[in-house]
């Protein structure tokens, strides 16, 4: 198709627009306001213009290349899917700009304006407002496609009707197209038909045919994106006109008449800017002749609300991406389902019956190689079993001191598995907890015995940051080289595991060795430099009390904080993190070095919490980056989940040396088989499932690492 | 109206090229040499590079003074990192600058080595050859199964539990063939349960990888001390040298090279060429890539996606055990726990280095073996510099490697994404 209705202009920047494919200037909601804001601008300025309405997806690229070999030096892309054919093309036109309308590419190219509206703040007001006038108490959104603009606009609408009447019911269809009015007054008689006495209309044409059809029929209805008086109800001509309480307004005009204003003036840099009511970006239009039906009090309500949006003292709870937020622990324990719960029992159940038979097996075949008869073998290999696990299970938990010291052996495995689960919560595999560890508990021991003379309320802390700082370096690095070249972090933080450890083992040898020792270790650390002891008879140290602060904080963090949100939003699709304009690199970096510090903080309370280091060996510590992905998926990476199974793993490792004793010919590496095994029931839980009749799980199984790419 | 900037603006051009990146590597390198050069170095000290046969006077042998040799070295890398870093050169004259810089690298550590003694330079290819086997055999497993997209960092975890249970057999069985038998089936059978769990169950192909790992070390250890420690027969042996009483052995410099190894090392060197020609030039070859890079038009295509994966991981499994075998019973003829000492990582790392290329993996390979020989000749010759920083750079080359930064790696489209039937 060729550009159309060419409007020349005095100016020296052309501007030309694209629709997205089956995009209409006239569609009266979005891509008309795109266009009249385009033409708002080349009035004031003088400019040249022109337009072309794309007919199918296929023809975007070509329709945008038409554009800028025609010259243009702004092309406004309306729609997501322009924008991503915008993303992948402009780095090939650099002097042409581009700016893209419900896209913001990620990283930011320097010719592309990505524009992006809160339209669940403008839904959240349009909804307030329905919720204020609604007598029967139940809504209809008449929505578009499932595309992130749309969900924002539905679920926002929903919860603020909420807010202002918790009474209210909202019914809601995606329909697949923004061009079918038909099907929108179809949806539209459906929702009335059950009761609903406002219906909003969010998608295009499909929505402007639901709200028309309602207002025809007296229903109250609202539009969408732009005054839809003006354009939807021609003026006020139109029949039902009157119906039309407001819509709900995101300013696409303002945003493309910002982007050609700043290309005219030579400002023009790739960004990524949020229109939201802080700078009405959105909005309610005019009441027209609905001005007189909604009462001040109503009126003054929703102004109310604005300046509360405005402030952010009033949240939508509507995510970025259009994602629910669910804010509060009791919303996650009721989000919990309790068949995942006894998955992980039942993974952890066969994986020690499967230790059992191993168990078992061992001790027959020995038998039987000797040339018992199976008479002699049963009982003596079921005897083995049972001493194993007892073993197992009194030296684990059989005796307070048994008891505390497995809650000694869990204490780095809540904070290495904490350091794991949170890099699960940014989407990043944290395989190397071990190198930060080491990395954490090197720099805490140089400050512990080089520093002397520190009261203790200085020394320890000051070893604890060097400490949490050195785990955060080294878990930063492999974060920064994701976030800059793509290097995967799960061959990255193996490699730096190798480095911490050769490191260690250099520093230990030579430099820092303790001459007067016949061992590779450093000096003893200052006693002011040691965690206090809390139950000082079993070895207790303060340590497990910053751990059980860790499990707070880092819920604290991921649930309560922004940028733990923003952490969230990047592991839950780093591409949905870029819609909303929040920089993934910043992320993998933040996530790689809180894990680092966390993963830090485990060493340091290994060398300076248990009496029986208090100085840094060579080798002091083996598996723990592997232990900890254990205990983190066991946990499903929440942090009240990890306690139980860091729990649970220090028990087995304390356990294990009692199990040796008993079992004669059993080592300890049982456990590692179990615990092999657990992961792979929780990972594979379709095993389990499968095994005990369980319940198929509802969504999809998580995904952690999508290929080498990053 | 006010536009707010969500994030800061970026200059078209950055400043940081490849080439500038480099440039820092090269200014530190010729830091380390210099300042190595000067403090750790006598005056008056010699190295000795020869190219001789064990036990015979070596025919070449190049004498150099220890310490201007190395300040030469310091500075002509100083002066590369400086170019690169003012004038940071095109893509060509990088690579070019490149492979000297490395080369110049490798020659100051054979410098620094042989201070006051001699390196038998044929020796050390030799070794570097040799250790460069079971890094090459896990990089094979690693291409035979990420050409058809299933990412395996399972090569470390296969290749220990392979050493351990073909180490087993042999010991039972009395006889090293049957070990590295039942060592190449074990890697199948670790490679079959990746593969159930990556295909099947389309559980995270990383988690996967990681549970064969942790598996592996849990099991092997577990064998080690239920059925190696007491057993009453002695080990059969290690493989024996497969050219040897021939006139192969003895023919001057090459005869050691080409003709002084034990079966593995032999293996690798066959499966090399066999493993590119299967990929690049036989139908099933051409079917696994189809896979690797999309599957879904290779179903439509009538190729049964499922079917090629298994057998492909599987493959790899037992081409892994052959590298297990390499541990336990072609250089020891016994098993100790973790032996295989993250060598499965650095095969991963020759892979990405290789671009995923058979013949390029294998000059990866080549590379952190000469790295691992030095670092054993660095332990032997007590050298200044301490082993652990050379034992270190096979893990920085992989760093770099991953990260791009020698030249710009492409894994297989696909790579990672389990495959759904429609």
């Amino acid at each position: 198709m060729q550009p159309r209705n060419m409007v020349p202009g005095s100016g020296q920047v052309r501007v030309g627009l694209v629709t997205d494919a089956g995009g209409n200037i006239e569609d009266g909601t979005y891509t008309q306001y795109a266009y009249a804001g385009m033409r708002r601008a080349a009035e004031e300025f003088g400019l040249e213009t022109t337009y072309i309405e794309t007919d199918r997806l296929e023809d975007i690229e070509g329709n945008l290349l038409m554009l800028v070999e025609g010259g243009y030096g702004l092309i406004i892309a309306v729609g997501r899917h322009l924008g991503e054919v915008v993303e992948r093309v402009s780095k090939d036109y650099p002097a042409t700009n581009f700016a893209t309308v419900d896209f913001a590419p990620y990283p930011i190219l320097p010719n592309v304006m990505g524009l992006l509206f809160a339209e669940d703040q403008a839904g959240f007001l349009a909804g307030a407002l329905a919720g204020y006038m609604t007598q029967s108490n139940v809504l209809g959104v008449v929505a578009g496609d499932q595309v992130p603009p749309v969900i924002k606009f539905r679920k926002g609408f929903a919860n603020g009707a909420k807010y202002v009447n918790p009474q209210v019911k909202v019914l809601g269809e995606y329909i697949e197209s923004f061009t079918d009015p038909q099907k929108g007054r179809v949806v539209a008689q459906s929702f009335i038909e059950q009761g609903a006495d406002v219906v909003f209309g969010a998608g295009g044409e499909t929505g402007s045919g639901g709200i028309r059809g309602s207002a025809e029929q007296g229903v109250w209805a609202v539009g969408v994106d732009q005054d839809e008086w003006v354009t939807t109800f021609e003026n006020g001509r139109a029949p039902g006109a009157d119906r039309l309480l407001s819509s709900a307004v995101k300013r696409v005009d303002n945003a493309v008449y910002e982007a050609v204003r700043q290309a005219v003036e030579g400002k023009f840099v790739g960004q990524t800017a949020l229109f939201d009511a802080s700078n009405e970006g959105i909005g309610l239009a005019p009441h027209h002749a609905a001005e007189s039906a909604i009462p001040e009090e109503v009126k003054g309500r929703i102004t109310e609300l604005f300046a509360g949006l405005r402030s952010g003292t009033i949240t939508t709870g509507v995510g970025p991406a259009g994602e629910d937020i669910a804010e509060t622990l009791w919303d996650q324990i009721r989000a919990w389902q309790w068949t995942e719960l006894a998955v992980l029992v039942l993974a952890v159940f066969t994986a020690v019956l499967i230790g059992a038979v191993i168990i078992w097996a061992t001790r027959a075949s020995e038998l039987r190689g000797a040339g018992e008869a199976w008479g002699q073998v049963i009982p003596q290999a079921n005897g083995l079993v049972l001493d194993a696990y007892v073993g197992l299970f009194e030296g684990a938990v059989g005796s307070p001191k048994a008891l505390v010291t497995s809650l000694i052996y869990a204490t780095p495995y809540i904070l290495a598995g904490l350091a794991v689960a949170l890099g699960f919560h940014c989407g990043l595999f944290n395989i190397g907890a071990e190198g930060q560890l080491y990395m954490g508990a090197l720099l805490a021991t140089i400050v512990g015995f080089s520093v002397t003379g520190l009261p203790v309320y200085l020394h320890l802390p000051l070893a604890i940051v060097a400490g949490i700082l050195g785990g955060a370096i080294w878990g930063a690095i492999p974060g920064l080289l994701k976030a800059t070249t793509g290097a995967h972090e799960v061959i990255n933080t193996i490699m730096m595991n190798y480095i911490a450890l050769k490191t260690v083992d250099y520093l230990v040898k030579n430099p820092l060795k303790d001459p007067t020792a016949s061992l590779d270790r450093t000096p003893f650390v200052a006693e002011s430099a040691r965690y206090p002891l809390i139950l000082p008879q079993y070895g207790l140290h303060a340590g497990f009390l910053l751990a059980l602060v860790a499990i707070a904080f880092v819920w604290w963090f991921l649930f309560k904080t922004t940028w733990g949100f923003e952490i969230r939003t990047v592991g839950a699709s780093p591409s949905v993190a870029r819609y909303a304009g929040m920089s993934v690199p910043r992320n993998f970096v933040l996530a790689m070095g809180l894990s680092g510090a966390l993963a830090g903080l485990a060493g340091i309370g290994i060398v300076l919490g248990r009496p029986s280091e208090y100085a840094l060996k060579a080798a002091f510590s083996r598996g723990f980056g592997f232990d900890s992905i254990a205990v983190a998926l066991l946990a499903k990476s929440h942090p009240f989940g990890i306690f139980p199974a860091a729990f649970l793993w220090g028990a087995l490792r304390n356990g294990a040396g009692l199990m040796q004793v008993r079992a004669q010919g059993i080592s300890i590496d049982l456990v590692n088989i179990i615990q092999a095994l657990v992961i792979m029931f929780i990972a594979a839980d379709q095993i389990i499932r499968w095994l005990y009749r369980l319940r198929a799980r509802r969504e999809a199984a998580v995904v952690f690492t999508r290929g080498w790419g990053g | 109206m006010t536009v707010t900037t969500a994030t800061p603006t970026v200059s078209v051009t950055r400043f940081w090229t490849r080439s500038r990146g480099f440039g820092v590597f090269y200014v530190v390198v010729a830091l380390i040499v210099l300042v190595g050069a000067l403090t750790r170095t006598e005056p008056g000290t010699i190295s000795k590079l020869g190219l001789g046969i064990i036990g015979k006077p070596p025919p070449v042998r190049m004498t150099l003074p220890t310490q201007p040799s190395l300040v030469v070295i310091g500075v002509l890398l100083g002066l590369a990192g400086l170019y690169s870093l003012l004038r940071s050169p095109e893509e060509r004259r990088a690579n070019t600058l490149l492979i000297a810089s490395f080369g110049l690298i490798v020659v100051a550590a054979l410098i620094a080595a042989a201070a006051n003694q001699s390196i038998d330079l044929v020796g050390m290819i030799k070794d570097s050859v040799r250790l460069a086997t079971p890094i090459t055999l896990g990089m094979l497993a690693g291409i035979m199964c990420e050409r058809c997209a299933v990412i395996n960092i399972a090569i470390e975890g296969m290749m220990l539990a392979a050493a351990a249970v073909g180490y087993m057999a042999s010991l039972y069985a009395q006889n090293m063939w049957i070990g590295l038998l039942v060592a190449i089936l074990t890697g199948g059978l670790m490679a079959a349960l990746h593969a159930v769990l990556s295909i099947r169950f389309m559980v995270d192909q990383i988690i996967s990888g990681t549970v064969i790992n942790i598996l592996a070390v849990g099991a092997s250890g577990y064998i080690r001390t239920a059925f190696l420690l007491k057993g009453q027969r002695g080990a059969p042996g290690v493989f024996p040298y497969v050219f040897v009483k021939t006139p192969l052995w003895d023919i001057p410099i090459l005869g050691t090279i080409l003709f002084q190894y034990q079966p593995m090392v032999y293996a690798a060197i066959i499966l090399v060429p066999l493993v590119w020609f299967v990929l690049y030039r036989t139908p099933w070859g051409l079917r696994t890539r189809a896979v690797g890079e999309h599957p879904r038009a290779a179903d439509t295509l009538g190729i049964n996606v499922f079917r090629t994966r298994y057998v492909n991981v599987i493959l790899a499994g037992c081409i892994a055990g052959l590298g297990g075998a390499w541990h336990s019973l072609e250089t020891v003829g016994y098993f100790e726990d973790l032996m295989t000492n993250g060598r499965g990582f650095i095969a991963l790392a020759a892979m990405i280095f290789g671009n995923w290329n058979p013949i390029g993996g294998t000059m990866g390979a080549l590379l952190f073996g000469f790295a691992d020989a030095l670092n054993f000749k660095f332990q032997i010759l007590e050298v200044g510099v301490p082993y652990q920083f050379i034992g270190m750079l096979p893990y920085i080359l992989t760093m770099m490697a991953v990260a791009g930064v020698i030249g710009k790696t492409i894994a297989p489209a696909a790579d990672g994404q389990p495959y759904r039937k429609q």
